[in-house]
C-alpha cells in the first residue's frame, strides 16, 4: 500500500510537471509582448525592452520556465500580474475558496444522490425506480448546465422570489442567506454529474451482480443488505475512478455557473486575465486547477486500491 | 432416522426464456440423496447438471427459473417462496468451479467466512475468527490465522479451492453441493482437493452431490451415479454397476471415452455430433441422432424406462 502510494504520488508530480511545462510554453506563444497591453498601443520600443528587462521576458523561454517552476514549487509563488501589480496568491486566496465550496458541495451531493440513485436502480432493475432513474441520468446529461442555471433563475429567482437571482453571500453574513445564495449555483453544477455518476454507478453494480462471487455471497446465506455490501465494494472502482476525474472537471462548469449567478470566485480572475492577456494570471489559475484535478485522481486511485487490494498489487 | 431420503428432486424442469417463449433446459429430473451419500452427477457440457444443483440452491441466473417439479430438503419444500434462502449456507453448501471468480476479489478470505459464520451462528467475532481458523485448519491451510487475511487473488488455485470449501462447510451442512469442483485446477492439485474433500466428506458425515465430466473422479468418490443427457437423467446405478455393466449406450460410449494410460494407443474416441440445442429437442429418445445402438423405435417414441433393482435406464435399447 505505502509502496503503491509513493509510485501514485511520483507519477502526479510526473504529470504536474509536464503540464506546467506545456502551460507555460503556450501561454508564452502568443505573439504579442504585454508591455502593449499593459502599456498601451503607442508605446514605443525601447519602452517594451525596458518592460521586458523589467519582468525577465527577454531572456530564453527555458529560463523563464525554470524560474517560474523554482518559485512556484519552492515557495508556493504564483507570480505577479503584469496588469493589476496584484500578487496572485493574493487573488487565488480570495477566490478560490468560493470556488472551492461550490464544487466540493456540489460534489457531495452528486455523489451521495447517485450512489444511493444508482444502486435503487440495480437493485430495482427494470422496475419503477430504475426507469425514473434512468430518465433522469438522460436528462441530466442532456441539458446544458448554463440554459439549467438561466431557466432556474428565471423560475425561481425572478418569477418568484424564492431565491435571490445571484450573488454571493459569505458565510459570515448569516448560514441561510448563504445557503439561499448558494442553493442554486450548487444544483446547477451537480445535475451533469449527478446523471453521469448515477448510470455509472448502475452499470456497475449490475456488472458486480452478475459475478461469479455474488453467487457465493448468497449461496452462504448472507443477508441482502450484506450481499449489497459485498457488491458495492466492488462497484464501487469504476465510480469513484469517474468521481475523480468529475471532481477537476467540475472546475471548469463552474466558471460557467458563477458567471450565470454573478459569483466571484475563480471565474472572475481567470476571465479578467484572459481578457487582459496578462498570462502570469492565466497561468496561476490554470496551474491551480491542474493541481487540484491531480490530486482528485490521485484520491480517487489510492480509495480505489483501499476497496480493491487487487489494484493495488498489479 | 426414517428412510426418507435427505434430498429429494421429483420431476424438476427449469426453463430459460421471457415472457411467453420458454424452452426446458432441464426437462424432468428425478434425484434422490440420502444422509451421507456421495452422489454423482454426470453428463456433457450442457446437460442440465449445473442448472439442477442451481435450481437446489435456489441460485438460477437470472431468465431462468423452474417450470415445474419439487425439490424437497429434509421434508422442506425448497420451490415454495423464502426457504430455500434459510438453508443456504447453513444445511446447504456449495462449492463452485472456479474457486477464483467465486470468491470476492474485495474482501479477504477469512471475513468471507466470518461473515457465513455470523450469518448463521450466534458468534462474536473473535469466536468467528476462532471457528474460521479451525476450518481453514480442516481443510488443510498450513498457517490458517495468516491466511484468513488473505486475498483469494493472493491465494494458489488449491488454496482457494480449500478456502471455497471452508467456506462452504462453514455452519456444518448436511448436504454439500459440489459443482466441477476440480474441474479448473491443475491435475497435480486435483488430486489433492479430491482427498481434502473425501476427508472434510468422513469428519463432518455429509452428503454430496458430486458434479462432474470427469468419470474417473466419480469412479473414484462416489456411492451411486445418474447420467444426465439433454436435461434427463438417463441412467442411475451404483457406483460399480454403472461401470461395471452401464445398459444406456450414452453411458458405454461416454466410458470408452475416458483416456487410459494402460490401454491401446491410437485416436482418442469421441461420441459424435453434438447435445440437441435449447428448444430443439428431437422427438423420440433425445440420444438417438449420436447413438450406436439406435434403431426404429428410437427416433419415433419417448423412451421407456428399465429397471432392475437399483439400477435405471431410460432407453428401449435396454429394454429389447
Amino acid at each position: 500500500m505505502l509502496s503503491l502510494m509513493v509510485r501514485r504520488a511520483g507519477f502526479s508530480l510526473f504529470s504536474l510537471l509536464v503540464v506546467s511545462l506545456i502551460l507555460f510554453v503556450l501561454t508564452r506563444s502568443i505573439p504579442e509582448s504585454p508591455a502593449r497591453i499593459v502599456l498601451g498601443d503607442d508605446v514605443t520600443d525601447a519602452q517594451i525592452a525596458a518592460f521586458d528587462a523589467q519582468y525577465g521576458l527577454d531572456r530564453p523561454i527555458i529560463v523563464q520556465y525554470l524560474a517560474w517552476l523554482e518559485r512556484l514549487a519552492l515557495h508556493g509563488d504564483l507570480g505577479q500580474s503584469f496588469t493589476t501589480r496584484l500578487h496572485m496568491n493574493v487573488e487565488v486566496a480570495a477566490t478560490l475558496p468560493v470556488t472551492l465550496e461550490l464544487v466540493t458541495i456540489a460534489f457531495i451531493v452528486a455523489f451521495l444522490v447517485s450512489l444511493t440513485l444508482g444502486t435503487l436502480s440495480a437493485v430495482f432493475r427494470d422496475g419503477p425506480i430504475d426507469y425514473a432513474a434512468r430518465l433522469l441520468a438522460v436528462l441530466g446529461v442532456s441539458i446544458p448546465g448554463f440554459w439549467l442555471a438561466l431557466v432556474l433563475v428565471l423560475a425561481f429567482a425572478v418569477e418568484r422570489d424564492w431565491f435571490p437571482p445571484g450573488g454571493f453571500v459569505p458565510l459570515s453574513e448569516g448560514l441561510e442567506a448563504h445557503l439561499m445564495s448558494i442553493a442554486l449555483p450548487v444544483f446547477c453544477l451537480s445535475v451533469f454529474y449527478m446523471a453521469v455518476l448515477t448510470r455509472m454507478t448502475r452499470s456497475a453494480l449490475l456488472d458486480v451482480l452478475g459475478q461469479d462471487y455474488m453467487r457465493t455471497a448468497r449461496a452462504s446465506g448472507l443477508s441482502r443488505l450484506r450481499v449489497l455490501r459485498y457488491a458495492l465494494r466492488n462497484a464501487l472502482v469504476p465510480v469513484v475512478t469517474i468521481a475523480g476525474v468529475s471532481f477537476g472537471h467540475m472546475f471548469g462548469l463552474a466558471l460557467i455557473i458563477e458567471r450565470v449567478f454573478n459569483i466571484g470566485g475563480m471565474s472572475r480572475a481567470l476571465l479578467t486575465a484572459i481578457q487582459q492577456r496578462d498570462y502570469a494570471l492565466v497561468q496561476a489559475v490554470v496551474m491551480v486547477f491542474t493541481i487540484i484535478f491531480v490530486v482528485a485522481n490521485l484520491v480517487a486511485d489510492l480509495v480505489n486500491a483501499w476497496l480493491n487490494p487487487k489494484l493495488a498489487t498489479s | 432416522m426414517t428412510d426418507d431420503p435427505l434430498l429429494r428432486i421429483d420431476g424438476l424442469h427449469v426453463a430459460f426464456g421471457e415472457r411467453s417463449r420458454w424452452h426446458d433446459a432441464v426437462r424432468g429430473v428425478d434425484l434422490r440423496i440420502h444422509r451421507g451419500e456421495v452422489v454423482g452427477l454426470v453428463g456433457e457440457s450442457g446437460s442440465g447438471k449445473s442448472l439442477t444443483a442451481l435450481a437446489v440452491m435456489g441460485l438460477l441466473p437470472r431468465g431462468a427459473k423452474v417450470s415445474s417439479g419439487r425439490v424437497v430438503f429434509d421434508g422442506i419444500d425448497l420451490t415454495a417462496p423464502g426457504k430455500v434462502e434459510r438453508l443456504r449456507g447453513a444445511r446447504i453448501g456449495m462449492i463452485f468451479q472456479d474457486p477464483l471468480s467465486a470468491l470476492n476479489p474485495a474482501i479477504p478470505v477469512g471475513r468471507q467466512i466470518t461473515d457465513s459464520l455470523r450469518t448463521h451462528q450466534r458468534l462474536g467475532a473473535a469466536d468467528a475468527r476462532d471457528r474460521a481458523e479451525a476450518l481453514f485448519d480442516l481443510v488443510g491451510i498450513a498457517r490458517p490465522r495468516e491466511r484468513l487475511r488473505a486475498y483469494a487473488h493472493e491465494l494458489s488455485g488449491g488454496m482457494r479451492q480449500r478456502v471455497m470449501t471452508a467456506l462452504a462447510v462453514a455452519n456444518d451442512p448436511e448436504l454439500l453441493i459440489a459443482d466441477e469442483p476440480t474441474t479448473a485446477l491443475d491435475v497435480t492439485v486435483q488430486a489433492q482437493v479430491m482427498a481434502m474433500l473425501d476427508r472434510v466428506r468422513r469428519e463432518l458425515g455429509i452428503a454430496i452431490l458430486f458434479i462432474s465430466h470427469n468419470l474417473e473422479l466419480v469412479a473414484e468418490v462416489c456411492d451411486r451415479v445418474s447420467v444426465m443427457y439433454a436435461g434427463r437423467v438417463v441412467e442411475e446405478a451404483a457406483v460399480e454397476t454403472l461401470f461395471g455393466r452401464p445398459r444406456h449406450p450414452y453411458t458405454r460410449q461416454l466410458l470408452r471415452c475416458t483416456p487410459r494410460l494402460d490401454g491401446e494407443t491410437g485416436p482418442m474416441p469421441t461420441i459424435p455430433g453434438l447435445p440437441p440445442r435449447l428448444g430443439a429437442v428431437p422427438p423420440g429418445c433425445p440420444f438417438a441422432p449420436r447413438c450406436d445402438a439406435a434403431f426404429d423405435r428410437c427416433t419415433a417414441e419417448t423412451p421407456g424406462i428399465w429397471r432392475e433393482g437399483p439400477h435405471m435406464a431410460v432407453c428401449w435399447e435396454a429394454l429389447r
